[in-house]
Formats: C-alpha cells, sequence, structure tokens
C-alpha cells in the first residue's frame, strides 16, 4: 500500500494495487475504487472496501483516485485512434442517462475520406469538372432547387449534392444527408445554404434562412462549421438549429455543445444544450434560454463550469425565456455578467405561482472595477410576506434599477427594496462596478411550474467585445 | 473565521476542485456532484446571512455537502446505491487527512496529459469512454465486448499506471 516518502515528504502515487485482504482472491483496492466510483458496489463489497479504507494507507490511495478522477472528467478529451473507435458503434456509446454537458470530445471517428463518385452525372454540364458528391438529398417540398454551376435544378429525393452546391428550399423543408455517416441538416422554409466539405472538414454556408443540423461525430480536427457572415458555429456533434434573424444569426443548441464564434471580433461562446445564442453585429454573443419548449433550467453552464463569477458578458440587451417546470430550483442566468453603469437595469417578468416562501431572486455578485474592492453580496428579492409585495398568482415584472450610489427593486412598479451599494463601489464614474447576475427563482415546492420570461438589461455603456470562461 | 460572503465567497472558490472532488467521492454522479456544489454555495450565502460564524469552511462545506446528498437520497429514493455511514465517515476521514494530497490536484492534472499520452489507444479510449463520456460500465463493456468485470479490472490498472506515473513526475519535480 501507498506510503509517504520519507526522503522527499512527498506523497507516494504508486502501489495500492494488490488486493484487499492479501489472499489473492479478492478485488484490488483500485477495482473496488472503480466500482465504487461508478456506484457499483454489492453490499459486501462495500464492507470490504470499508474494511480496507480503514487503514490510512489505502485513505490515501483512495484520495489519490479521486483526485485522479476530477482531473480525468476536467481533462481535454482524448484522441481515441479511428480503427479503435470506429469499432464502436455511434448509438451504443449514447447512455440513457447521457450526461446533461457533454464536454467536447474528439469521439468516435468515422471515415473522413470521401471517395469520388463517378456514376452518371446527368445534371451536370459535360464541360464542368464534376465536385465530388458529398451529400444526398433525402427530402425535398416542390420547389427546391439545387444550385450548381449556373444552373438551377430542381432538388428531389435521392439526388446527389456536390461539394459547393447551393441548396434553396421554397415553401417547405429541404433535407439532405451526408454521405457516409448519420449526418442530416434539414433547410427551413425559404432557406439558402451552400454545402462544402474538405480537409478541414465540413461547411455550411448559410445565406438566409434556418438550418437544423443532427452531426454525427467529426473526426478530430475536422469539425462541421456553420456560417453565416455575422458568426460562425462549429461542432463536434450534436443537434442543432442555426438561424439568420434581423439581430444577428442565431444557434439553438437541443443537445450537445455548439461552439459560437462572431466574426466581427473573434468574441466566442459555448451554448450547451437547451439554450441559444444570438451573434449581431456588436455585443458579445449572449447565451439564452432556448424558448419554452426547453425543457432544461437556462443557467447551468456557469455554475457546472465552476464560472461562479463571470463566464460571459450579456450584451447591452438580452432577453431570455426559461420554461422550469421540472427542476425544483431553477436557476436563471447565473453568473452573466455586465458593467454596472449609472441607469444600467435589469428586468424581467415571471408567472407562477406566488405563495409565502414560494419563490426568490439572488443577484450574486458585485465587482468594483478597482483592484481589489470585489464584494460579493446576495441580493434578494424574495415573496416571503406577499402582504409586504402584494403578489397575486400571475405574471409579475421585476425590475432592478442601479443608481450610483445604490440599486432599487421594483415590483410591478412598486418598490419593494432600497440598498447602498458597499464602500468602495459605484455605478458610474471612473470606478464603477461589475454585476455578476445569479438570477435564482427558487420554489419551497417541488416540481412548480414557474416561468421566468424576458430577461432585459439595458446599459448605457458599451459592453467590451470579450467572454470570459472560468473554467479550471 | 469567515463572517461574511465577501471572504467566504473567495475562500470557496479556493476550495472549489477539493470540494467537488469530495461530493464526487460521495455521490459517484458527477451532475449531483455539481448540483450539491452550487447548493452548498447558497447554504454559505444563507448561513452568513444568519449571522452564522464558520470557522473551517472546507470541513463545513464537505458536512452540508454530506447532508445535501442524504437529503436527495432520501427524496429521490434512489435505486442507486447509496454508501453507509460508516463508508461516508471513512471518506470524510480521507478527506480530513489529506491536505497535503489536496494541494496537489492542480499538479496532478498538469501531470496527467504527459502521462496519459503514454498510454495506448485503447486504453486511452477506456479512459474517454469513462470519464470524458460519462458512460457507465454496462455501456462501456457492450461497446468495447469486454465483460464488466473486464472493463473494472482494465480501469483499475490504467488508472494504477497513471498514479505511478504522475506519482514519479511530481516527485521529479520536486526540488
Amino acid at each position: 500500500m501507498s506510503a509517504e516518502d520519507p526522503a522527499r515528504g512527498a506523497p507516494s502515487f504508486g502501489n495500492g494495487k494488490g488486493d484487499v485482504d492479501g489472499s489473492g482472491q479478492a478485488e484490488s483496492l483500485s477495482e473496488l475504487i472503480v466500482k465504487h466510483q461508478a456506484g457499483e458496489l454489492t453490499p459486501a463489497e462495500e464492507l470490504a472496501f470499508a474494511a480496507a479504507l480503514d487503514d490510512p494507507a489505502n485513505r490515501r490511495r483512495f484520495l489519490d483516485h479521486t483526485l485522479l478522477s476530477v482531473a480525468l472528467i476536467r481533462a481535454p478529451a482524448a484522441t481515441a485512434t479511428a480503427a479503435a473507435a470506429a469499432a464502436i458503434p455511434i448509438a451504443s456509446l449514447i447512455p440513457s442517462h447521457a450526461p446533461r454537458w457533454p464536454w467536447w470530445t474528439a469521439g468516435a471517428a468515422i471515415a473522413a475520406s470521401l471517395a469520388v463518385a463517378v456514376g452518371a452525372m446527368v445534371l451536370a454540364k459535360p464541360s464542368v469538372p464534376l465536385a465530388p458528391a458529398i451529400a444526398v438529398i433525402s427530402d425535398a417540398a416542390p420547389g427546391a432547387l439545387v444550385h450548381r454551376g449556373g444552373d438551377d435544378i430542381p432538388a428531389s429525393p435521392g439526388m446527389e449534392v456536390r461539394d459547393g452546391d447551393a441548396l434553396a428550399s421554397s415553401g417547405g423543408v429541404l433535407a439532405v444527408r451526408w454521405n457516409h455517416e448519420d449526418t442530416t441538416i434539414e433547410l427551413g422554409a425559404d432557406s439558402l445554404a451552400t454545402l462544402r466539405e474538405g480537409g478541414s472538414g465540413k461547411r455550411i454556408e448559410l445565406g438566409s434562412g434556418a438550418v437544423t443540423a443532427e452531426v454525427a461525430k467529426q473526426p478530430p480536427g475536422k469539425p462541421l462549421k456553420v456560417v453565416a457572415s455575422e458568426a460562425e458555429a462549429t461542432v463536434i456533434g450534436t443537434r442543432f438549429t442555426f438561424s439568420r434573424e434581423p439581430a444577428g444569426a442565431r444557434l439553438a443548441v437541443e443537445h450537445g455543445l455548439v461552439g459560437l464564434l462572431r466574426l466581427a471580433d473573434g468574441a466566442t461562446v459555448e451554448v450547451p444544450a437547451g439554450r441559444s445564442a444570438i451573434a449581431g453585429s456588436v455585443a458579445s454573443p449572449a447565451v439564452h434560454g432556448a424558448g419554452k419548449s426547453a425543457s432544461a433550467p437556462i443557467a447551468w453552464a456557469g455554475w457546472r463550469r465552476f464560472g461562479m463569477l463571470p463566464v460571459w458578458q450579456l450584451p447591452t440587451r438580452a432577453e431570455i425565456d426559461a420554461d422550469d417546470t421540472a427542476a425544483h430550483d431553477a436557476m436563471l442566468a447565473t453568473s452573466e455578467a455586465i458593467d454596472l453603469a449609472r441607469g444600467a437595469e435589469l428586468s424581467f417578468s415571471f408567472t407562477g405561482p406566488v405563495t409565502a416562501q414560494s419563490w426568490r431572486i439572488d443577484v450574486l455578485a458585485l465587482d468594483s472595477l478597482e483592484p481589489g474592492a470585489r464584494e460579493a453580496v446576495a441580493w434578494e428579492v424574495e415573496a416571503r410576506d406577499p402582504a409586504r409585495v402584494d403578489l397575486a398568482a400571475g405574471t409579475h415584472r421585476v425590475r432592478f434599477l442601479f443608481a450610483e450610489h445604490e440599486w432599487r427593486a421594483l415590483v410591478d412598479d412598486e418598490p419593494v427594496a432600497r440598498f447602498r451599494y458597499a464602500d468602495g463601489i459605484s455605478a458610474g464614474g471612473s470606478t464603477g462596478g461589475r454585476l455578476h447576475l445569479g438570477l435564482r427563482a427558487t420554489s419551497r415546492d417541488r416540481a412548480v411550474p414557474l416561468s421566468i420570461d424576458a430577461l432585459v438589461v439595458t446599459s448605457p455603456v458599451a459592453m467590451p467585445a470579450e467572454v470570459h470562461d472560468s473554467a479550471p | 473565521m469567515l463572517a461574511n460572503l465577501k471572504l467566504a465567497g473567495a475562500a470557496f472558490l479556493d476550495i472549489r476542485e477539493r470540494l467537488y472532488a469530495y461530493l464526487l467521492a460521495v455521490v459517484r454522479d458527477r451532475s449531483l456532484a455539481e448540483d450539491l456544489f452550487q447548493e452548498v454555495y447558497v447554504a454559505l450565502a444563507d448561513a452568513l446571512e444568519r449571522g452564522e460564524v464558520i470557522a473551517d469552511l472546507e470541513a463545513w462545506c464537505r458536512g452540508v455537502g454530506r447532508n445535501l446528498a442524504l437529503k436527495h437520497w432520501r427524496e429521490q429514493r434512489t435505486s442507486k446505491t447509496v454508501p453507509g455511514d460508516r463508508l461516508l465517515d471513512l471518506i470524510d476521514r480521507a478527506f480530513d487527512e489529506g491536505d497535503e494530497r489536496l494541494e496537489r490536484i492542480g499538479l496532478m492534472k498538469d501531470a496527467l496529459s504527459g502521462c496519459r499520452a503514454q498510454l495506448q489507444a485503447p486504453a486511452r479510449e477506456l479512459l474517454e469512454l469513462r470519464y470524458q463520456r460519462d458512460l457507465p460500465i454496462a455501456d462501456i463493456s457492450a461497446a468495447t465486448r469486454r465483460t464488466p468485470r473486464g472493463v473494472i479490472t482494465a480501469l483499475a490498472r490504467i488508472r494504477d499506471q497513471l498514479l505511478d506515473c504522475i506519482g514519479r513526475r511530481l516527485a521529479e519535480a520536486q526540488p
């Protein structure tokens, strides 16, 4: 078993691999630890494991293994060899209780090399070298077209899509399945997208409309990218919708994790399942709830990434929708941060049963921009006393107004709280603060239908185009 | 002693990895561990708001985390094996005694990347399935055509190799 090295006074990470009872029959301590961590110890094994942990050396070994597990979880994904990974069916790797926050994984490699099709090219001009076939149309509403080499070709199921083809849907959908893998894309009505594939991976250039994609795990170093003029989404394997809207390029992720890059300034944000992001031309991409159909709370990400302090910066205006009817404790917009300025305002509406002690909202922390003047506070607006704020069931509007030396909370335009900032912090002037928003709607009753929507933050100061990531 | 959230918030961030490691050791479910992690912070904020003075933040957080885990298991009536009190006590003891080791988690992470690179591809793949993709043993067994016992044995050996390698690297790095 492991022991401290007296010569160095350093913990040893070796040894401790033998059988627990020295008989050679029992499982090794390491195996028991693996089973414990997997939650698969039988009662008898748990007894043996506990007996082993009576030994201080085994406790040290157990601690080492625990820390190793944390390090392995936090480590970037290893790259499996293509041969090894290809032997594992993708479907078999998706557990029934798939983690809610899959990290970027360079998972199973799918053969990326595409054979150049040599079949009959009925629709192409003989004088133009044919680009490789990369996909096939699986569904096409009437009126859908493939633009190729200056020609508009009516799209139909079974038709090959070649590198560089532009697909135009009309009133209905146009669905395409990528060759050699389970990657499908579906253009919404009146959408235009060009499909490409090369050495750096697959690329969908969205000219207008929206594209929904279900992307199989992509080979390491060859992600699928969806590009609009405002932003670029990098996909390893997930389901998402990328659309162009007046406010910018919008990315909504159903499962998996997608990185969104705003092309104007290189700002990036990772958009997890159940959330969406809009990359416009001015402010940083902001992560939003993906709408009322989203089943997940909208703001777990900051916590899950240990982002107790800033993770993303809100733009000058952000709208968040959330409808969490299952979770008992909806964390909303945790760890978002804005520069605090005189006149800044945070407001939102919520709908849900308002009973005594039914909900509260915390604003977690406030930093001064002056070094060392951080104030971590929990501001709370709580409906513990309905009479105080006189809230009947229904929809209510909550506003936080940030003045220079104090902030005020209003519910339905009625003041309910007024607090001065801590010393050294003010809003405005040269010592403005940074506000870390951690909205937390807490229900004392489990599974209370509560929705918070239209979270809007306005601030008179321009937001710097940066995205913070406090992951370790 | 911590009597306000300003100090406690900074101290809490300092111990976050250690606390997460403890919660993971207790509940063995990374999502639940992260849920409990944030609940511990909220409990800390509440405690300080009530005027509670906390002498040993890490021990306090571990205690709260353990209670929250027990509460979770009671409420969920989970089918997952819940560790007995004796095992939980021993886990607490391991963390109580392991201050020096716990401080080295950052160094372990640094050393891990080099050690992992030395592993054969199938070993790296197994680690990825278990720790990046968070697959249960049964799913890894099905995906890799090994028996569940074979997966456990392989993982144990790989982890032992990694700990040996990390130990050597940390020892070499010492002045």
